[in-house]
């Protein structure tokens, strides 16, 4: 050790520099943006409708929270959105998947974006227990970011008259 | 007496639009009926770029089919279209709620209804529901993002 510290010693006196050492390999990945995070938080959404958590799927959202459903309704605030989702997963979304894409993130300010986007539904059953088909639909959805956490503020799921893909 | 009548006249305007407001939500409000009625009334002068200019530049719009239209331009198309589809008609938009995002961004939604049209396909939807994002550029709010869709019970 003493060899190697005289070494670096008469390197430096004599205007050299040691040999750097060679660049660590690195496990950090770059910061999040905040698409990422809305992606993200887009993937978190989709886990809750599978996993039928409706809690989790209103902690998603800010506590003055909105949901205006397929067919116009309106749900206003956490507990009212929790409790819609609740009724859908006892009733027709049980057992169901969901699957989201985002189609496009739109920021119209720094902390507020309109995230466009498609979703799928299967494995829905009637009341009847019959197989349904897979729903296919559209969503627009404004998120904020709140202490550095994006929240879905409202959320607009559609049916658009022709299903997306087809 | 002139603020009495100022009051009174603001008082007037809530009841006349629905839920009472802050200070701040009053102008949007407001700003919201008004985009409605130039919007209306550019409809019914089958005037789409009348229409189209209560969208911002950059503005995006998807239909009740799940068409998109990006940009002003590609609005005002869009909507000449639907003009062409429901000719001679008139459109009566309807707010049912309105929620601040920001003091500069809201989400507003209503219903829609197409009357009078003189040849539109059968089967054609003429009412169903509207969100729209809105925000202020300088001093003027526009629509920045435009939804319009049916009931599922009419697809």
């Amino acid at each position: 050790m003493k060899r190697i510290a005289f070494f670096a010693g008469a390197l430096a006196l004599a205007g050299c520099q040691p040999a750097a050492p060679p660049p660590e390999e690195t496990t950090e990945t770059a910061p999040m943006t905040d698409e990422d995070m809305i992606r993200a938080r887009t993937d978190e959404f989709e886990q809750a409708v599978s996993s039928a958590d409706s809690k989790a799927i209103g902690a998603l959202f800010i506590e003055d929270g909105d949901l205006v459903d397929q067919a116009g309704m309106m749900h206003h605030g956490r507990m009212a959105i929790v409790e819609r989702y609740q009724k859908l997963f006892e009733g027709p979304y049980k057992g169901t998947q969901a699957n989201l894409e985002i189609s496009s993130v739109r920021f119209v300010r720094p902390e507020i974006a309109v995230i466009d986007g498609t979703y799928e539904l299967t494995g829905m059953k009637s009341a009847e227990g019959q197989d349904l088909p897979a729903v296919k639909g559209m969503f627009t959805n404004v998120s904020v970011k709140q202490n550095g956490q994006w929240m879905l503020h409202c959320s607009r799921p559609m049916l658009p008259m022709k299903a997306p893909g087809t | 007496m002139e603020n009495v009548m100022k009051a009174l006249a603001i008082s007037c305007f809530v009841v006349l639009t629905g839920a009472p407001l802050a200070a701040q939500d009053a102008t949007v409000e407001q700003a919201m009926d008004a985009l409605a009625q130039k919007y209306a009334d550019a409809w019914k002068a089958a005037d789409a770029a009348g229409c189209a200019s209560i969208y911002s530049d950059d503005a995006d719009l998807i239909d009740f089919m799940g068409t998109s239209a990006k940009g002003k331009a590609a609005i005002q198309e869009s909507i000449t279209q639907t003009l062409a589809t429901f000719a001679g008609s008139s459109i009566q938009i309807v707010r049912t709620g309105i929620h601040p995002v920001s003091a500069d961004v809201a989400v507003s939604d209503g219903t829609w209804e197409v009357t009078g049209a003189k040849a539109a396909p059968e089967g054609s939807p003429t009412r169903g529901f509207y969100t729209v994002v809105v925000a202020k550029q300088g001093d003027a709010w526009q629509v920045v993002s435009g939804r319009t869709k049916v009931a599922p019970a009419a697809n």
